[in-house]
């Protein structure tokens, strides 16, 4: 099995220790494997040197089995001895610029970054992916402030190298990431510190999926987070940066929407005016209270409609 | 002669019509609407689906209904379990078209036969919920009385699996379900021409739904006639109170004043 390229790579998980005490790292890393994890990252702030280099070469001959990326956090030198595919740097690690002379044009570089500018520079420099977050408040950074998902839109409408949404991405979170653009996810706890992470990554790489497949039914550029081809560009980022598109369900299928209410989001689908009927949640709701009744993220929406029948 | 042929309420409603059309998988709608003026009734079946949203038309279906004097009955088909069902039947109640709903909760893939304990469920919650429940369930008698109980409007026993045109497979249990049954007995499915809604009346039903036999036969508004007379003639030919079925032959001519006697030996060799 050959190794996949970056450009591959949509479900990316970080090593964790502390989150599965008790269960070898590369048997909870294997199964993140198994799920459908692309990429797998070395993360470890305690162990001493000689037992990182140990998981290091462990996890390298793991992934390679695999046909899977591995990194190495932090340390260059470690990724170089232990034959990874690349080294991820925070902001307070080396410069990226100094990474790259040290490993060349043949490591891949990642970078994680904060906001919009963090991101763009790393871009300019030179780096090979992105993360951009913590979208939500994550136990791995404790406090780190979250940068929601506005700044996932952002990324999505600006960054040209491929971005990870980062920080709190559960299968439960994923639908309001995805939704804001991103269609590469990194996590850590949610997998690893499932009983059954490979369970963990197949949900989370099934979001991903249905939300390829819905820009490519909809011929959208993916790095833009997928708006209606009609609209325009700057629209799609206005709408993206206003934070107020929000992601739900509407007939079985994953969507997004600008609507606050039930009338609007019919009238974003062309339906006023149609005799169509509404469910939000399982719950009826006559047209009469359309108005009244709030669209919200991760709403289920059915509209259905009368046909011949028996 | 017959004069006053009863007229049959269902959930507080007389209808003028005994004969009840779906209108699903006609040739066109315009078809659909003139079988619907040939048959006379008064309700008219459709089923809840997804809008399409992919097309931005409108669905011809109502409004070729509209501004007709019809009772509305939305089925649930697609539901395989009671809260399925039920979430339907509120869909179809928040379109405005009414409180009827026939409850189809189908449990097998091939013969399309109804789950009778997931109807049951459903039919309980939706009486609960005041709806005028008409469920669809096998031609199980026990069934049908549990249904009754449960508070259905009507129950609708099926003469043979749907759109098979098998006609009235046990006409003992239909036969059984109509003397027992306290709510009106409405036939669906399996019915495949007027003879069948004939024989379904005569046995003692109150009406006939029928969609596949109108839709698909090869004149479909000329057999939306024909099952209206079909439906007329049994009603008419049950209350005319049919002969008692015999074994040996009874003369329709007096034999008294014959010309000839019987022919000597064949007879007698019957009789012993």
């Amino acid at each position: 099995m050959g190794l996949r390229t970056l450009h591959d790579c949509k479900l990316y998980v970080i090593t964790g220790e502390n989150y599965h005490p008790g269960r070898p790292l590369e048997e909870v890393m294997e199964a993140a494997i198994r799920g459908g994890a692309d990429i797998v990252q070395l993360r470890d702030k305690h162990a001493a040197k000689a037992e990182l280099l140990a998981k290091a070469r462990s996890l390298r001959r793991l992934t390679r089995r695999h046909g899977i990326l591995f990194i190495v956090n932090d340390d260059v030198e470690l990724a170089l001895a232990s034959d990874a595919d690349g080294v991820h740097l925070g902001q307070g690690d080396m410069p990226l610029a100094e990474a790259r002379r040290i490993v060349g044009k043949e490591l891949l570089i990642g970078i994680s970054t904060h906001h919009i500018a963090q991101a763009l520079e790393a871009e300019r420099a030179g780096a090979d992916y992105v993360g951009v977050g913590p979208v939500y408040p994550t136990a791995t950074k404790p406090g780190r402030a979250a940068v929601t998902t506005s700044y996932v839109a952002e990324a999505a409408a600006r960054l040209r190298i491929p971005f990870f949404a980062i920080g709190g991405i559960s299968p439960e979170t994923a639908e309001d990431v995805l939704a804001a653009g991103a269609r590469r996810l990194c996590a850590v706890s949610a997998v690893v510190g499932q009983p059954d992470p490979a369970a963990a990554c197949i949900l989370l790489k099934r979001s991903i999926e249905r939300w390829e497949a819905q820009d490519a039914k909809h011929g959208q550029n993916s790095a833009t987070g997928g708006q209606d081809s009609v609209t325009g560009g700057e629209e799609v980022v206005a709408a993206a940066m206003s934070g107020r598109r929000i992601a739900l369900q509407i007939n079985g299928e994953p969507a997004w929407s600008e609507a606050a209410s039930l009338r609007e989001l019919a009238g974003e689908l062309g339906l006023i005016g149609r005799r169509v009927v509404a469910e939000v949640n399982g719950d009826a709701v006559p047209r009469a209270d359309w108005d009244e009744v709030p669209i919200r993220a991760g709403d289920r929406v059915e509209f259905v409609r009368f046909v011949g029948g028996g | 002669m017959i004069t006053n042929i009863p007229t049959l309420e269902i959930g507080g409603i007389t209808l003028r019509s005994r004969l009840f059309l779906g209108t699903g998988r006609y040739p066109s709608p315009s078809v659909m609407r003139q079988a619907l003026e040939a048959s006379g009734a008064q309700v008219v079946t459709f089923a809840v689906r997804r809008v399409d949203l992919d097309v931005t038309e409108d669905d011809p279906l109502l409004s070729q209904l509209e501004g007709k004097d019809l009772i509305y009955l939305p089925n649930t088909s697609g539901a395989s379990t009671a809260d399925e069902a039920v979430r339907i039947a509120k869909l179809a109640r928040a379109a405005g078209l009414g409180r009827w709903i026939k409850v189809e909760i189908s449990g097998h893939p091939e013969l399309l036969l109804p789950d009778p304990v997931e109807t049951l469920r459903a039919t309980e919650r939706l009486v609960r919920e005041g709806f005028t429940v008409l469920p669809y369930t096998s031609d199980d008698p026990m069934q049908a009385l549990r249904l009754e109980e449960a508070g259905a409007a009507a129950v609708m026993p099926g003469g043979a699996p749907i759109g098979t045109g098998l006609g009235i497979l046990n006409p003992f249990n239909l036969g059984w379900i109509v003397e027992n049954a306290r709510v009106p007995v409405i036939v669906d499915a399996g019915i495949g021409s007027a003879a069948d809604a004939a024989t379904a009346m005569e046995l003692g039903a109150d009406g006939i739904l029928v969609n596949t036999p109108v839709a698909k036969a090869r004149d479909p508004v000329a057999m939306a006639a024909a099952l209206k007379l079909g439906v007329e003639a049994g009603l008419l030919s049950r209350l005319a109170g049919r002969i008692p079925r015999r074994r040996s032959a009874s003369a329709s001519s007096l034999e008294e004043g014959s010309m000839f006697g019987p022919r000597r030996g064949l007879a007698g060799s019957v009789q012993g």
